[in-house]
């Protein structure tokens, strides 16, 4: 009787060193994409780290469902990219950061304050993309993912990626050229 | 116009290297230290095989339990009460229906179910709705009967009564046993010249 609990004790030590040697291959492979989807919602690197870390926190505490390499990452992202959105629009810091950003623009060359002035003008115009070419167009600009990997990603067909991604690029290049067309006019 | 002229100029693969550009922040290096730190925080996720075992467990513990423990929290009857039998409540006759002879197979599996019935006690002690019969179905009902009786069918259904007449409750007429001939047997005697 002792020795088949022995045996059924050591094949839960079994399974959970599976599951931790798993989760850890996780951790490695994804810590990236999740840090870079938060920071595409907040643009903070220590909100980004903030919720890329509790992003895998409740995937540990779902692990056995998402045991699955793409179910996981998919997971991920989604969790991700909602508990940052939930994050910017409770976040004070951005008010701070963007105080920060106008002081430290004051104090940088002509070129460095035209490349961020680009940058901040690209940012919003993504920012205002309805949620769901938003989110096409950061997945694909990150580690280069193509097609195929965001279809996998989102859970939808290779299709509705393509015409997302379409969308997307013509609606940012319709804003930024307003934007472009307003800052020369000024 | 003008901006039309901008979207032009702006091609996609640009588009696409300046979001590249600003998407490629790289995270602390001590991330995945810290998310590990925050993970051995969290209990440990039990597999599927584990939960269900205790689920299981519990589940068996419980019907061993109820089994054990519910005879004795019944009391012993004292003596069983005796019940006159509510055939003598009959209320109405039942004409026993004749009762096919079964196929030897299935009389040998079901013996014990389908053990005859005394007429009287398969009276059921309950009121039924008077049943309301329009005039001209009762009269159609008894000649399709008696033309069966004849071996004909005739179906020809008398005119409706009056909507605004006052409704005549009838009963519908008692229907003795019929022996309906096979169409076989019928066609072949048909076929020998007998006219039914």
């Amino acid at each position: 009787m002792h020795e088949r609990a022995d045996r059924l004790a050591g094949n839960f030590v079994t399974v959970d060193e599976n599951l931790a040697r798993e989760f850890e291959a996780r951790l490695v492979e994804s810590s990236t994409l999740a840090f870079r989807v938060a920071f595409s919602v907040l643009r903070q690197r220590e909100d980004a780290e903030d919720i890329a870390q509790e992003a895998f926190a409740k995937a540990y505490r779902s692990f056995r469902q998402l045991r699955d390499r793409d179910r996981f990452r998919a997971w991920l992202v989604r969790m991700t990219w909602r508990m940052a959105l939930d994050r910017q629009r409770s976040n004070r810091r951005r008010l701070i950061r963007e105080q920060t950003l106008e002081l430290d623009r004051a104090q940088t060359t002509n070129d460095a304050v035209v490349a961020q002035e680009r940058a901040e003008q690209l940012w919003r115009a993504i920012d205002a993309l309805p949620e769901k070419l938003r989110l096409v167009i950061v997945l694909a600009g990150i580690q280069e993912h193509d097609i195929r990997e965001v279809a996998v990603l989102l859970d939808v067909p290779d299709g509705t990626v393509k015409s997302r991604l379409f969308l997307a690029r013509k609606q940012l290049k319709e804003r930024l050229s307003w934007m472009v067309t307003d800052t020369s006019t000024k | 116009m003008d901006g039309h002229r901008h979207v032009d100029q702006i091609d996609d693969a640009s588009l696409d290297r300046e979001i590249e550009s600003l998407l490629a922040v790289e995270a602390s290096p001590d991330l995945p230290a810290r998310v590990r730190a925050r993970v051995a925080e969290e209990p440990a996720p039990r597999v599927w095989r584990v939960s269900w075992m205790l689920a299981t467990a519990g589940a068996v513990a419980a019907v061993i339990a109820a089994v054990i423990v519910w005879p004795s929290r019944q009391p012993a009857p004292d003596v069983a009460p005796v019940q006159e039998p509510r055939v003598a409540e009959v209320v109405r006759p039942v004409t026993p229906l004749p009762v096919a002879p079964e196929p030897p197979a299935r009389r040998h599996t079901a013996t014990a179910r389908v053990t005859p019935v005394p007429a009287e006690r398969r009276a059921v002690d309950i009121d039924l709705p008077e049943v309301i019969v329009a005039e001209n179905e009762v009269k159609t009902f008894a000649a399709l009967v008696a033309s069966v009786r004849q071996s004909r069918f005739d179906v020809a259904v008398p005119a409706a009564p009056d909507a605004d007449a006052p409704l005549v409750i009838n009963a519908m007429p008692p229907v003795e046993p019929l022996e309906i001939e096979p169409i076989v047997k019928l066609a072949a005697r048909q076929t020998e010249g007998e006219r039914p």
